[in-house]
């Protein structure tokens, strides 16, 4: 089969993007799973696990059989999923967000604000880059104009850093405002959750009328 | 020691049994300082109206009590914020309409602290402008458009998941009747064909 030029030289840009390259990217990679351990199931859970099985057995009755306890063990790992999430809502909103470190989003803001003051973004600079390989004076400036900008990004970097380290400590609604990307991280995580207990539930229901074999595992 | 009646004991195992659900399904989701004790009335009077028969009826009753909660929680929100934030509608409004240079900055902390002189300030410049309080709430509202927005649609994800929450309840006590109908015939059923069976046997 013939592969076309667009295809070849989309797997050898695909070969370009394979993650971090760096020790430090590969450090800040792996602690990815590691930031509020919602990913990880909830039977591996060693603090909320041994929840799920106290709860199925309510939840199936005394007199269940193995069939209803497994269909009650699904309920029961979608609502202890339910629980560590909603517990991590509330430590997370009870964290203390006032000495937090700029966030990326404040650094990128800063730098774009320097970037646009000393028009390093856009067009003109890499004429203005082009030209200093000839021209001495021209360089002469650039490096005035970069070791200016790179002054200036710290200056503010470090006001931003004040004012948030000395900011009175932030009401609740702010609270909200701030952690909103956080919070919709998390109900995305709940609504998954809700989806299997609700199938989970109906399941389970409808067992009585028609009973079924085991679950797939 | 007094013999407790056989519906006492039926209501004591209920309770317990209610007791142990609530444990299993941890603590109430309540933030640093707020109250215990409102939380636990809310509780009992949605619990009182939904009576839960059983485990899965716990959960749902537990949810619906949480997302009223956080809807509460939220709402209240809103309106500290407005209270909080209105120096920044104030400020808009004064920067709009003009005046000494610096002034406003005193009259608006002023006014926020219910200072007598800047309140009455404030209010003959709004009136001389042709506006009232809620030019202020208007531009705090605006100030704080973003905020309000988030905690708008926070809002309205609980009610409607608190909606879900009582529609599958519906759904169960609707499976739970059938079930228990087929039940009955089937006892039915069972105690007839046994009088048939007697009836036969003495002809």
């Amino acid at each position: 089969m013939k592969v076309s030029a667009r295809t070849k030289a989309n797997r050898r840009n695909a070969r370009l993007s394979t993650g971090p390259k760096t020790t430090a990217g590969k450090v800040r990679v792996a602690r990815n799973a590691l930031k509020h351990g919602l990913a990880v199931p909830v039977e591996r859970d060693l603090i909320m696990g041994p929840e799920v099985d106290r709860l199925a057995r309510s939840i199936a009755g005394e007199t269940a059989d193995d069939v209803r306890i497994q269909y009650a063990r699904r309920i029961a790992e979608a609502q202890v999923d339910l629980m560590r999430i909603r517990r991590f809502r509330i430590s997370l909103l009870e964290k203390d967000v006032r000495f937090d470190p700029l966030s990326d989003r404040e650094i990128n803001t800063a730098i774009r604000a320097v970037e646009r003051e000393f028009g390093l973004d856009d067009r003109r600079y890499f004429n203005r880059l082009d030209a200093a390989r000839t021209d001495e004076l021209v360089r002469a400036k650039l490096d005035q104009d970069c070791a200016e900008s790179f002054q200036s990004l710290i200056d503010r970097l470090s006001v931003a850093m004040f004012e948030k380290a000395t900011a009175p400590p932030p009401t609740l609604s702010e609270k909200y405002a701030v952690l909103a990307p956080e919070l919709a991280r998390l109900d995305r995580y709940e609504r998954r959750a809700l989806s299997r207990r609700k199938n989970a539930l109906r399941a389970f229901d409808a067992l009585d009328v028609h009973p079924q074999e085991e679950l797939p595992p | 020691m007094a013999r407790k009646s056989k519906s006492g004991k039926a209501i004591a195992q209920v309770a317990q049994r209610a007791g142990e659900i609530r444990a299993l399904l941890g603590p109430p989701p309540l933030l640093e300082g707020e109250d215990r004790s409102t939380y636990d009335a809310l509780h009992d009077r949605i619990y009182a109206a939904v009576r839960p028969e059983d485990t899965l009826e716990e959960i749902w009753t537990r949810d619906i009590v949480d997302l009223i909660w956080e809807t509460l929680r939220l709402r209240g929100l809103k309106v500290a914020l407005m209270r909080a934030a209105a120096h920044e509608g104030l400020e808009k409004i004064l920067e709009a309409l003009g005046g000494p240079w610096g002034a406003n900055s005193d009259t608006v902390a002023g006014w926020m602290r219910r200072d007598q002189k800047s309140v009455r300030n404030v209010e003959s410049q709004l009136k001389q402008a042709g506006l009232d309080q809620d030019a202020i709430a208007a531009q705090t509202l605006a100030a704080k458009l973003d905020t309000f927005e988030k905690l708008d649609r926070m809002i309205m994800q609980a009610e409607a998941r608190r909606n879900a929450a009582l529609r599958e309840i519906d759904r169960h006590r609707i499976a739970l009747a059938q079930r228990l109908r087929t039940l009955g015939k089937e006892i039915e059923d069972a105690e007839f064909a046994e009088v048939d069976a007697r009836t036969a046997a003495a002809e």
